[in-house]
C-alpha cells in the first residue's frame, strides 16, 4: 500500500504540473521544459491517482495494477504524441509506473 | 463446398472466418432482410470452401429475425456442412444450439472455440468424449491465437459427420445440454480469474469506472488525431503534388483528373492513417473485452435518457461508420428503444466526417485539435442522448428491460488487430475509388462548366441559390455545396472544398468554423444511412430521422455562431 500511496502523490504532482502548464503555458524544470500541457491530460493523470489512491484506501492491489497499466499506456502515447508533434505533456512521465505493471501482469 | 457457421453471439465465429479466410470476406445483407451476412471463401487442400457466417442465436424458438434467417439459411441453401461454434467458457448454454441443430440432418462439426480462456479458467474438456456422446467430430480451437486452425481445415475436408437427432421439448433439451456439459467438461477452479475480477472490479469500479472510461476515449483521440497526422500531412503532400502536376498539362482530361480526381479522392484519402488508427483502437477495445464492460458501466446513464446498456454497442459502433450501426441495432429487444437508438445513431461522429473536423481543426485550432475534435464527438453523443430522451418521452414511450454477458479480458493478438483493422479501413478505401471518385468528377464538371470559371458554373448557381439558407452562418456559397455534396458521402465535404480549392482560413473566422463543424456533425445522415433507416424502421421514420437531424443542426450551428459573435 505504500506503493500505492506514493505512486498517489506522483500522479497528483504530474495532474498539478499539466494544470498549469495548460493554464500558463511553458513549466520547466531543470533542462526539461513542458509546453503540451492540457486540462484533458490533467484529468487522466488525475483519474490515475484517483485509482491508486482509492487502492491505498482499500487496501487492493488490483487498483494499482490497473492504475499502472493506464499510466503506462498513456505515457507511451504522450512519447508518440511528442514525436508526432513535439508537444510534450506531463503524461510522459507516466512510464515510472511501467515496472510495476509488468511485474504485476508477471506474478 | 458451402460451410454455414453458426453460434451463439459472442463466440469468436468472426475471428474464426478470419482465421479460415485469412480476411478474404465480405459483408453484405441476407437477401430481403437487413441482418448482416459474412461470408468469405478459403482454400484448403487446393478446394475452395465458401463460409457463410450466420447471425448469433441461441436457439430456434422466438420469432427473433436472427433466428429465421439462420434457420431458412439451413433449410433453403442447403450448406454442405454446418460449422456449429461453441464457447469453451459456456458449454451447457452452447450445447442447447447444438442439440437442435442436430435436426436439420446436415453434416456437423463442432469448433470448440476459446479453448485457450476456458484452460486459463481451469476448465478441461473431454472432446474425445462430446464428440463420441453427439456423434460429431469435435475440435478445440483458439481462433484469436491461431490454434486449432489446421486440424479444423482437416474435419472440413472430410466433410463433418450427420448427427445423432436429440428430438425432445425445450425442458428436455436444456436439461440434456446440462448433462452433456457436466459429463464433459470438469472444472479445476471455481469463479472468474484473478485478472479478470481484478480488472473488473477497477474498470467497473461505482466512482472510478466512468472516468477511467473517459480516460480510455481521449487516449483514442488522441491516438487517432495526434499521433497520425504526420501520415496524414505526408499523404496530402503526395496527393497535391501529384494533382498540381497532372492538372499542370494540356487539355480537360488532365485537367479533370489531376483537379478532379486526384484533388478530390487525393484529399480524403490523404486521412486513411486518421481512420485506420481509429479502427484500430476501437478494435483493441473490442478484442481485449473492454466493450461489453463499457456496456454495463454506461448502462444506468442510458436508462436515464429511455435507452438501455444494449445501445451503447450500437452507439459506439457508429464512430466508426453509422450503417452497420443502425444495422446493429437489431441486438435491441425493445422495439422503441430501438427505433429510438436508430434515429439517433447519426449524431454519433461516424469516421467519414473525422476528415472534415482534422482539416478544419488543424487550420483554426492548431494547438487545441485535439480536445475541439473530441469536444464534437461529446457534443455529439450529449445531442443523440437529450433527442433519445425527448423522443422516448413523446413519440416513443414505454418501459424497457436489459440483460447482457461479459466476455473474459484477453489480450488481442496483432493479427486479429490488423485483420479486423484492414477489413474496416479497406470498406473506406472502396468508398474512394467508388463513391466518392464519382462525386469528385460530378463536383469537377459543375465547378468548371458551363462557363469555364467556379463564378459562372453550375456549382456557383446551386450553392449560391441556396446561401441565403445558411446567411445567419455566414457560410460562403463553396461552403453551402460542400454540405450539399456531402449528403452523398460525408468525407465529399472534404474533396469538395479541396476541388473547388477554397482557403478557408480566409473565408471564415475560428467560431463560424467550428459552427460548420457542428453541422457537419449533426445535419442528415448519408445517402447509405437513410437506406439503412429505412429498411430498419420504415420510410416514415427515415423521413423523420432526415428532417429532425436537419433541424437540430441548423438551430445548433446558429446557436454557436451567435455565441461565437457574442464571446
Amino acid at each position: 500500500m505504500v506503493v500505492a500511496l506514493i505512486f498517489t502523490l506522483y500522479f497528483l504532482l504530474l495532474t498539478a504540473l499539466e494544470i498549469l502548464s495548460a493554464l500558463y503555458g511553458d513549466v520547466t524544470l531543470g533542462w526539461w521544459t513542458v509546453d503540451g500541457g492540457s486540462v484533458i491530460n490533467a484529468f487522466v493523470l488525475g483519474t490515475i491517482a484517483a485509482t491508486y489512491l482509492k487502492g491505498a484506501v482499500v487496501k487492493r492491489e488490483s487498483y494499482s495494477t490497473v492504475a499502472s497499466l493506464l499510466a503506462t499506456a498513456f505515457s507511451v502515447l504522450m512519447i508518440l504524441a511528442y514525436l508526432a508533434s513535439q508537444s510534450i505533456s506531463f503524461g510522459v512521465f507516466g512510464f515510472a509506473a511501467a515496472p510495476y505493471f509488468l511485474k504485476k501482469v508477471k506474478k | 463446398m458451402r460451410v454455414a457457421m453458426v453460434g451463439n453471439p459472442n463466440v469468436g465465429k468472426t475471428s474464426l472466418l478470419n482465421a479460415l479466410t485469412g480476411g478474404n470476406f465480405t459483408v453484405a445483407n441476407f437477401p430481403g432482410v437487413t441482418v448482416e451476412k459474412k461470408e468469405g471463401k478459403g482454400v484448403i487442400g487446393g478446394k475452395v470452401v465458401t463460409f457463410v457466417d450466420l447471425p448469433g442465436i441461441y436457439g430456434f424458438e422466438t420469432e427473433n429475425l436472427d433466428e429465421k434467417v439462420a434457420r431458412d439459411y439451413i433449410i433453403r441453401e442447403k450448406p454442405n456442412l454446418i460449422l456449429n461454434v461453441v464457447n469453451a467458457l459456456n458449454l451447457e448454454r452452447n450445447l442447447y444450439l447444438t442439440l437442435q441443430l442436430t435436426e436439420f440432418g446436415v453434416p456437423m462439426i463442432i469448433a470448440l472455440n476459446m479453448i485457450d480462456e476456458a484452460e486459463k479458467e481451469g476448465i478441461r474438456i473431454d472432446e474425445e468424449r462430446l464428440s463420441e456422446i453427439l456423434g460429431l467430430p469435435v475440435v478445440k480451437t483458439s481462433a484469436v491465437r491461431g490454434e486449432g486452425i489446421e486440424e479444423l481445415k482437416k474435419e472440413i475436408l472430410k466433410g463433418g459427420k450427420v448427427p445423432k437427432v436429440f428430438r425432445g421439448s425445450l425442458e428436455e433439451k436444456i436439461e440434456l445440454a446440462g448433462r452433456i456439459a457436466r459429463e464433459v467438461a470438469k472444472s479445476e477452479k471455481v469463479g472468474v480469474s484473478e485478472i479478470d475480477e481484478a480488472f473488473d472490479e477497477v474498470f467497473m469500479d461505482k466512482h472510478l469506472g466512468i472516468p477511467i472510461f473517459l480516460s480510455i476515449m481521449w487516449m483514442m483521440f488522441v491516438f487517432t488525431y495526434t499521433i497520425a497526422e504526420p501520415f496524414n500531412s505526408l499523404l496530402g503532400k503526395i496527393f497535391d503534388t501529384l494533382a498540381s502536376y497532372i492538372s499542370g498539362l494540356d487539355g480537360w482530361l488532365f485537367s479533370m483528373l489531376g483537379d478532379g480526381v486526384v484533388a478530390g479522392v487525393g484529399s480524403v484519402l490523404s486521412f486513411i492513417p486518421n481512420i485506420a488508427f481509429l479502427f484500430l483502437a476501437l478494435s483493441i477495445l473490442e478484442l481485449s473485452g473492454y466493450m461489453p464492460r463499457a456496456v454495463y458501466l454506461v448502462d444506468g446513464l442510458m436508462a436515464r435518457f429511455g435507452l438501455n446498456g444494449r445501445s451503447i454497442i450500437p452507439l459506439i459502433m457508429g464512430f466508426g461508420c453509422n450503417v452497420p450501426a443502425v444495422l446493429a441495432t437489431r441486438s435491441i429487444e425493445d422495439e422503441r428503444v430501438r427505433i429510438a437508438t436508430v434515429i439517433i445513431n447519426p449524431f454519433m461522429s461516424c469516421s467519414a466526417r473525422l476528415p472534415i473536423y482534422v482539416l478544419f481543426a488543424g487550420i483554426f485550432f492548431p494547438k487545441t485539435g485535439s480536445a475541439v475534435i473530441m469536444a464534437l464527438y461529446l457534443i455529439g453523443v450529449l445531442i443523440a442522448l437529450i433527442s433519445a430522451l425527448a423522443l422516448r418521452k413523446t413519440l416513443l414511450k414505454g418501459e424497457g428491460e436489459f440483460i447482457m454477458e461479459l466476455p473474459p479480458y484477453m489480450l488481442p493478438s496483432l493479427r486479429e488487430l490488423w485483420l479486423m483493422t484492414w477489413v474496416r479501413t479497406k470498406h473506406f478505401i472502396q468508398k474512394a475509388g467508388t463513391v466518392i471518385l464519382a462525386m469528385s468528377v460530378v463536383v469537377w464538371y459543375i465547378t468548371n462548366y458551363p462557363g469555364g470559371s467556379i463564378e459562372s458554373s453550375y456549382a456557383a448557381m446551386l450553392g449560391k441559390a441556396l446561401q441565403p439558407l445558411f446567411s445567419p452562418m455566414g457560410w460562403s456559397w463553396e461552403l453551402v455545396l460542400a454540405l450539399i455534396t456531402g449528403f452523398v458521402a460525408k468525407e465529399v465535404v472534404v474533396a469538395t472544398i479541396g476541388v473547388l480549392n477554397v482557403d478557408i482560413a480566409s473565408v471564415m473566422t475560428p467560431h463560424q468554423a467550428f459552427a460548420f463543424m457542428l453541422f457537419t456533425l449533426l445535419y442528415m445522415p448519408c445517402v447509405a444511412t437513410i437506406a439503412a433507416i429505412r429498411a430498419e424502421i420504415g420510410t416514415k421514420w427515415a423521413i423523420f430521422g432526415v428532417l429532425f437531424s436537419f433541424a437540430v443542426a441548423y438551430m445548433v450551428s446558429m446557436i454557436a455562431t451567435e455565441v461565437g459573435v457574442w464571446l
